[in-house]
């Protein structure tokens, strides 16, 4: 009877492993032997649109790179010291992989893979195409960033910022990580991503990396560089409809859709004071709360509530601008910039008839029940949907001082 | 074991109790001793002096029993042997220890336990008096379990000092030491030890009759009491606790557990064993609770490392390399790079040279022990690594796996951890995650299984009545503590008010 338990439970392990009875054992490989691919991109073949392109950037081992930085870097793809890329193509990401084995030492593992960046001509073709065999991989990470190349495709991306001193995998992790800063992008997971794409009725936004020659001075929020090369900007969100990519939102579009969505964690807003001079808000706090009138089973319009809290950290004019008047004078500017982002959002979306904002999804989850009764005609409604707007600004703290320096030596 | 029966096959004449049925008894042997003397001035009652030479205080024997038996009128003026006997039972010597004896196997048996025997041959009786004077080691502070704030006294070879040390401890009238004999060749006194009206009466007699029921050759270490009593036999793990320190027998024996010392031997068995009961140290109750509680906690986890960390490093390292954080990946992958061998093969061949080392660190005389130690940990790990035959990786895991086995409070435990470990190992190396999950219920699926003296071994972990856990993982503060633990189902259940 214990024998018989035994095998019950040992048949019951092995077979939940999801494996066929051949393969029931894991594939056994020794680290040293992988490819760890970093960063994949994704875009149409070179010369057959119907294939796939793929451009694998990878760490090299130790070994390969001291004989890459020794000067010996050998073969297709070698740019730097520290960072190798492999390029392949075939009728299926699948294929494209093995290819690409083939022609590498290493045995290509993609469980390590940080992010994939789809190219803008393939996300504007097909993103489902490229999808399944991200989702379905088992080596896959379902936490993997999502990036869209803006304006690219994903391989020449990759390559040529792997002319830069910076390693493309960490940038794209400085990305992930420090997108809410300014809050004027986002951070995309696998995970969310394979979500959303099931909701035929909710908008997708995927952020977007692009690709910006510097030449002079840097453009404000970014980092200078040298003259000449290549940065890498998060800028924006791509915005994908029924599974394909239909435009991108800037800067001040992507951050009004990441406030009516709640994305919104830190950033900046400038504006003038009194006296004409610039001062500086650090958002501490940009909630928005929804709310749907409904006639009968027909949603009449929506209600955006908007809570904005804000720190004073710069101001440049000499006043004294924490009085009573001047700061309800700070209140109705910063609501203004809000009202600003936000319509642009709402525009944008109404114009792209493409729900980004969430507002389906929201009454999905308020009403259920009404949802199914306006569900089949959401995209006739929601380019028309009347929405009404209420910010309450506050500007909270000064930090050390109320009033700026000098002022009182003016006096 | 019946005395008797080792003279059973002996006539009726031969079994009566005079000098030449023990002289043919005892053989030829040259440390046997046997002495004629008579009493009286015309000497006309005639003894025989027995003992065994080096068993014995013969200063005891001149001072004590001699000299007053040749010296005093008292005796000189007795005609009669039966008169004798009479007058050192009514306690006309002035010593204490002193018995009479009617049969031969009482008398022998006596005799090789250390005593000198007076016999008379005409009435076939003899007078056995306790000389026990044979060398014995001092008491000394514990060698293998060793504590900073405690008791450091520990059993030695002899059994009465033994039992002396507990009954110095546990002073209850309740005490009970029941003594048997076991061992065809080394007739070994083994002593039960438990206290009566609280221990399970079960339990002791359970004990007492495996025990008694032992027919074999020799009792020279603890094995041979230990293999022979428990339930499961095919098993690594320890179902009897073992100690040399006399506190934590006494602490168990208070319990409800029941004690068997042995002599010859210096250790105290406590039965039954569980496997909670060895991840428990005597210090545990000498410190602040809440230290105590982290210290079993750390403990706990690191009976997990010791089993688990070298097969979770082939697992990883081999067939699931997406767990680890990327950076981790490539540092590992460059140690690994030059290395002619599998992770397991290497793995492997830590764990054997780990355990050759212990071996020797053991066999070897101290101070050598601890030179292999820094020439196996340090020299050959080093030249190991630098000669690429093993990843830095791999020591670190050894190294960690082999000092959280260490910190085992039980050397029987470690040892079965130690073992389980390869085991593990090698599922790891066949099918990862999966094989180290399989490994790990067939352990759990052992130690399930395992019963010592009607005891689960998992308890309090497996089936348990609410109060249990309150000297488990966490150790609770003594004034909570007030029940003995329900699996031994003792008489007196409530420990304090």
């Amino acid at each position: 009877m214990r024998k018989r338990l035994l095998l019950l439970i040992i048949s019951i392990t092995l077979g939940l492993c999801g494996c066929k009875l051949s393969t029931y054992l894991p594939r056994r490989a020794e680290i040293d032997r992988l490819e760890f691919i970093r960063i994949i991109g994704i875009d149409k073949g070179s010369k057959d649109s119907e294939d796939i392109k793929i451009t694998m950037l990878y760490l090299p081992h130790e070994e390969e790179s001291k004989e890459q930085s020794q000067g010996n870097s050998g073969g297709q793809a070698g740019q730097q010291a520290n960072v190798s890329t492999m390029v392949s193509e075939g009728k299926t990401i699948s294929e494209a992989i093995k290819k690409a084995q083939m022609e590498s030492s290493r045995e290509i593992f993609l469980g390590h893979v940080f992010g994939v960046i789809i190219g803008d001509e393939a996300a504007k073709e097909d993103l489902n195409k490229y999808m399944d065999f991200i989702s379905r991989g088992i080596e896959f990470r379902l936490n993997n960033n999502m990036y869209i190349a803006k304006g690219m495709d994903a391989g020449e991306l990759i390559m040529k910022s792997s002319q830069s001193e910076d390693f493309l995998s960490d940038i794209v992790e400085h990305f992930s990580k420090n997108y809410n800063i300014t809050s004027t992008s986002g951070n995309k997971k696998l995970i969310e991503l394979m979500g959303e794409l099931d909701d035929k009725n909710k908008g997708v936004v995927i952020p977007a990396i692009a690709l910006i020659e510097k030449k002079g001075e840097a453009p404000q929020g970014e980092a200078k560089d040298k003259e000449g090369k290549a940065v890498l900007k998060l800028d924006g969100y791509g915005i994908i409809k029924n599974g394909k990519l239909i435009d991108y939102a800037d800067e001040d579009v992507s951050t009004g859709i990441n406030i009516l969505n709640n994305k919104y964690v830190s950033g900046n807003i400038t504006i003038t004071d009194p006296y004409g001079q610039e001062v500086n808000l650090e958002v501490i706090e940009l909630l928005s709360e929804k709310t749907y009138r409904f006639s009968g089973d027909n949603i009449e319009s929506v209600t955006l509530k908007i809570i904005v809290n804000s720190n004073l950290d710069e101001q440049h004019s000499r006043e004294d601008i924490y009085t009573k008047e001047n700061l309800e004078y700070l209140f109705m500017e910063q609501a203004e910039v809000v009202k600003k982002d936000v319509y642009g959002a709402i525009e944008f979306a109404k114009d792209n008839n493409v729900d980004v904002l969430g507002f389906g999804r929201d009454i999905f989850r308020k009403h259920p029940i009404r949802w199914e009764k306006v569900e089949a005609q959401w995209d006739s409604i929601f380019p028309n949907l009347q929405v009404d707007l209420d910010v309450k600004s506050r500007v909270v703290r000064t930090y050390d001082i109320t009033q700026p320096n000098r002022m009182k030596g003016m006096e | 074991m019946n005395f008797r029966k080792l003279f059973k096959k002996k006539s009726k004449d031969k079994t009566s109790l005079s000098t030449a049925n023990l002289k043919d008894t005892l053989g030829s042997s040259d440390d046997v001793v046997f002495s004629d003397f008579h009493i009286g001035v015309s000497g006309r009652v005639d003894m025989t002096l027995l003992y065994i030479d080096g068993m014995v205080n013969t200063n005891l024997i001149n001072d004590f029993v001699l000299k007053p038996l040749l010296t005093v009128e008292q005796f000189t003026k007795l005609h009669k042997s039966k008169d004798v006997v009479n007058q050192i039972e009514e306690g006309r010597l002035y010593f204490a220890s002193h018995k009479v004896v009617k049969t031969i196997d009482d008398c022998t048996q006596d005799v090789i336990m250390g005593n000198v025997a007076i016999i008379f041959d005409d009435i076939n009786t003899a007078i056995i008096f306790d000389v026990k004077g044979y060398d014995k080691r001092s008491i000394t502070e514990p060698s293998g379990e060793n504590v900073l704030k405690g008791a450091k006294d520990t059993f030695i070879e002899v059994l009465r000092t033994n039992t002396a040390q507990v009954r110095r401890k546990v002073s209850t009238s309740n005490l009970r030491i029941k003594q048997l004999v076991v061992g065809r060749q080394t007739l070994t006194h083994i002593a039960i030890v438990y206290i009566e009206g609280l221990t399970n009466k079960e339990l002791v007699d359970e004990v007492i009759n495996r025990i008694s029921s032992l027919d074999i050759d020799e009792v020279v270490s603890i094995g041979f009491i230990e293999e022979y009593i428990v339930d499961n036999k095919i098993t690594a793990f320890p179902l009897i606790a073992s100690t040399e320190r006399t506190d934590k027998f006494c602490a168990n024996i208070i319990s409800g557990r029941v004690g068997v010392l042995i002599d010859g031997l210096p250790i105290g068995l406590i039965i039954p064993g569980v496997l909670n009961q060895f991840l428990q140290a005597p210090e545990d109750y000498s410190q602040n609770f809440i230290v105590s509680s982290a210290i079993r906690v750390m403990r706990f986890g690191l009976m997990f490392v010791t089993l688990l960390l070298p097969g979770l490093y082939i697992s990883v390292i081999t067939f699931h390399q997406e767990m680890i954080p990327t950076d981790l990946a490539l540092a590992i992958a460059a140690s690994e790079a030059g290395v002619p061998f599998p992770t397991f093969v290497e793995v492997m061949m830590m764990l054997i040279a780990f355990e050759i080392l212990i071996e020797a660190g053991i066999r070897l005389p101290r101070t050598i022990g601890n030179a292999v130690s820094i020439l196996g940990a340090l020299v050959v790990g080093e030249a190991a690594v630098s000669a690429k035959l093993v990843s830095p990786g791999v020591v670190i895991i050894i190294a960690l796996a082999g000092i959280a086995t260490f910190t085992m409070p039980n050397q029987d435990l470690s040892n079965a951890l130690r073992l389980w470990r390869f085991l593990l190992v090698i599922f790891s190396s066949i099918a990862g995650l999966v094989g180290l999950s399989v490994g790990s219920l067939l352990l759990l699926f052992h130690l399930c299984t395992i019963e010592t003296f009607g005891v689960p071994y998992l308890i309090p972990f497996v089936s348990h009545e609410g109060t249990e856990y309150k000297d488990t993982i966490f150790r609770f503060p003594l004034y909570l503590n007030k029940y003995r633990p329900d699996e031994l189902k003792v008489q007196n259940k409530r420990r304090q008010r």
